[in-house]
């Protein structure tokens, strides 16, 4: 009979599929939450670093917004492997994937097994095993957030990648102003040069390998490149006036900047092989904070140029000037989002200055911020999150916030007041 | 009586019918031969007396009274003989004539029989036919009305499967915003999702609705949000599946095709 049935079954579906039309249900709405997931604790003992892989990734997980992670305690199990998961306690907790990890050392050098379990599926979503020469069990937690978050958002990940910033600290009752590369959380500062004077508007080349900043050392601004391999540093201004706001195109072979040898600030463009310079605007009133555009076409940068500080654009080949932003009384401090489609920048509303971002085409602004005194945002390699300094209390610190309005955290306090975060691109 | 002896009798009556017709139209020419008799042929009987001539002449008177005895007798007997003989041939004629009048008769009743016999025949098929027809009447009459009723059902029945087929959309049309919502509530899209992406996925539930299978018939092109759609369409609830009737959802539910389609997100 059961034979029967099952010969009859299909017979069945194939008179009801043909009797009546295919039912498409449109699904064309949804509810927007942030992925549950459960880090488990990683098999990582008899390491000869101690490193807590699982939290360092799902904080990863968690400064992007996307994900929520379940405390640790409320686990009612702890699987190392896909093999011991019990799905049933995980559906009960709502979680929809865990991410399970394995570490062992050989010579000095971990290597991590990963896996992304899908628990509504009851399967493995993903699973990576790597072995990075070198790295720290940090950089392996990086490896594995950026794998998940991949698999999950469809965006590659920047967890594993660099920001630099500017520390000022107070020793021995003078100012020291340091210029810092850490990890993209904040993690594992490296002070790359210090000055009793101050230092300024630190920015990437495409490699990441240089960074090029102001520095007051000579008593007046100059623009300096710093190799971060060898320690080099390289004066590239020595200009009367302003010399500020460097900024290195896409392709590393020219940096825009701000000089006002020419009477007052305006965008000039320094070709870093001949080390010519090229004038790019022509105004009376001030232009500052160039910045490029991913393709390299266009020079976004602040201009005054209609008496309220707004955001123009200008063409690099041709150097026709176009106005981008319209709303408010004040926008300023332009970061081109990845895909040219959206700016990031300081707006002022109701006597506050946000981080708000803004779609080139259709105008719109949509502010990322609540606090006040946001500035100098940086977008991540990835084009997902914004970086940016605020004030908390009377220190500076940084703070993130994901370009669709997301969770907002601030980045660990640091001994001192922080500023100007750039956010390094990737490294290949 | 059953109504197929009816048809047995009708049957018999009507083969009756055609033998008498058969006989009648034929009889009369297989009758005839059948009685052709060979005309009666008339037997001459004639008397020789030969002892008369035999006897000697020898007492003349004796001979003459003889002979006047013998003449006489003769005569006598000759006349007994013409009386006889008339009264043979009288009775001959009579026999002839009755003998004509005999096939006279039978001729007659022949021709009275066959006619009769044929009067019975149109008589018995004029009763056939008027049975037949009555049958037939009867027949017409019970197929327009086995015909009315069938229209009359046939329409009672379309008209209730319009209204089952109307509820039936109802129903559908009703579980399938419950299967809308229910997909929509759980599924979070991933910050990759643009609203002119579609992801197709084919949805295979059981009438308790639980979801037996699900796959992804028609990528979007971005992993992580086909991904997402096939984590809404798991974790959700279509419990509410086995309040409806197993016909309904076997005819529509078995098997779903979902599109999803974000347009609620800005871009």
């Amino acid at each position: 009979m059961k034979k029967l049935l099952s010969f009859a079954a299909p017979l069945l579906l194939l008179v009801a599929s043909s009797v009546s039309a295919q039912l498409v249900v449109e699904v064309t709405s949804g509810n927007d939450k942030p992925i549950k997931i459960a880090v488990v604790p990683f098999d990582q003992q008899n390491l000869s670093e101690r490193t807590d892989v699982a939290s360092v990734v799902e904080s990863d997980l968690v400064r992007s917004g996307q994900f929520v992670a379940t405390d640790r305690d409320s686990m009612l199990s702890k699987p190392i492997s896909v093999q011991e998961v019990a799905y049933r306690d995980w559906r009960l907790m709502s979680v929809d994937y865990l991410v399970l990890g394995r570490i062992n050392e050989q010579g000095g050098q971990f290597a991590i097994t990963y896996e992304l379990v899908d628990v509504s599926a009851q399967r493995v979503h993903d699973r990576g095993i790597t072995s990075i020469p070198g790295a720290e069990l940090r950089d392996l937690a990086h490896w594995v957030s950026d794998r998940v978050y991949e698999k999950l958002t469809g965006f590659k990940g920047a967890f594993g990648t660099n920001i630099a910033f500017v520390k000022e600290k107070n020793v021995g009752g003078e100012p020291l102003y340091q210029l810092i590369k850490a990890d993209a959380d904040g993690a594992r500062e490296h002070v790359i040069y210090e000055s009793r004077a101050p230092l300024m508007s630190p920015s990437w080349s495409p490699d990441a390998s240089q960074i090029a900043y102001v520095s007051f050392e000579s008593g007046r601004p100059r623009i300096m490149k710093h190799d971060l391999t060898t320690n080099n540093r390289e004066q590239l201004t020595n200009f009367k006036g302003l010399n500020s706001s460097p900024a290195w195109s896409p392709k590393g072979d020219k940096m825009a900047m701000v000089l006002s040898r020419d009477g007052n600030p305006e965008i000039y463009l320094l070709d870093l092989t001949t080390r010519q310079f090229t004038r790019m605007t022509r105004h009376y009133a001030i232009d500052t904070e160039p910045t490029w555009t991913h393709d390299g076409e266009y020079i976004i940068f602040t201009s005054n140029r209609s008496s309220k500080p707004q955001i123009y654009q200008v063409h690099v080949e041709t150097g026709v000037v176009e106005r981008l932003t319209f709303e408010g009384e004040y926008n300023a401090r332009p970061r081109a989002t990845l895909d040219g489609k959206g700016l990031v920048f300081v707006h002022q509303r109701d006597s506050v200055f946000h981080i708000a971002v803004q779609d080139i085409a259709s105008g719109r602004i949509f502010v990322l911020t609540k606090t006040s005194l946001d500035e100098s945002p940086t977008v991540s390699p990835n084009g997902r999150t914004v970086m940016y300094a605020t004030k908390r209390g009377d220190q500076g610190i940084l703070a993130a916030v994901s370009v669709d309005g997301g969770v907002k955290i601030n980045l660990p306090a640091s001994d001192g007041d922080v500023r100007e975060p750039a956010w390094a691109p990737y490294v290949d | 009586m059953p109504s197929w002896l009816s048809y047995v009798l009708a049957f018999g009556i009507s083969l009756l019918a055609h033998v008498l017709m058969a006989v009648a139209l034929f009889g009369d020419w297989s009758h005839a031969k059948a009685e052709y008799r060979e005309p009666p042929k008339s037997i001459k009987v004639s008397l020789v007396d030969l002892a008369e001539n035999a006897k000697p002449k020898k007492a003349e008177e004796d001979k003459a009274e003889a002979d006047r005895k013998r003449r006489a007798e003769q005569a006598r007997k000759r006349k007994a003989e013409q009386q006889r003989k008339a009264r043979q041939k009288a009775e001959r004629e009579r026999k002839a004539a009755e003998q004509r009048k005999k096939d006279e008769a039978a001729r007659q009743a022949q021709i009275k029989a066959d006619a009769d016999a044929k009067r019975q025949a149109e008589k018995e098929a004029a009763l056939k036919q008027a049975e037949a027809e009555r049958q037939q009447a009867i027949k017409d009459a019970e197929q327009r009305e086995a015909q009315r009723r069938a229209d009359e059902e046939a329409k009672a029945r379309q008209e209730a499967a319009e209204q089952s087929a109307y509820e039936e959309q109802e129903i559908v049309g009703a579980y399938t915003q419950y299967i809308t919502d229910a997909i929509a509530k759980q599924w979070s899209r991933p910050p990759s999702a643009r609203n002119t992406m579609e992801v197709v996925l084919e949805l295979t539930l059981v009438p308790t609705g639980r979801v037996v299978s699900v796959k992804v018939t028609n990528s979007s092109g971005n992993a992580a949000y086909d991904q997402s759609a096939l984590t809404a369409v798991r974790r959700a609830d279509f419990s509410r599946l086995r309040e409806m009737d197993p016909l309904v959802f076997e005819r529509n539910f078995r098997i779903l095709i979902i599109k999803l389609r974000p347009e609620d997100l800005y871009r």
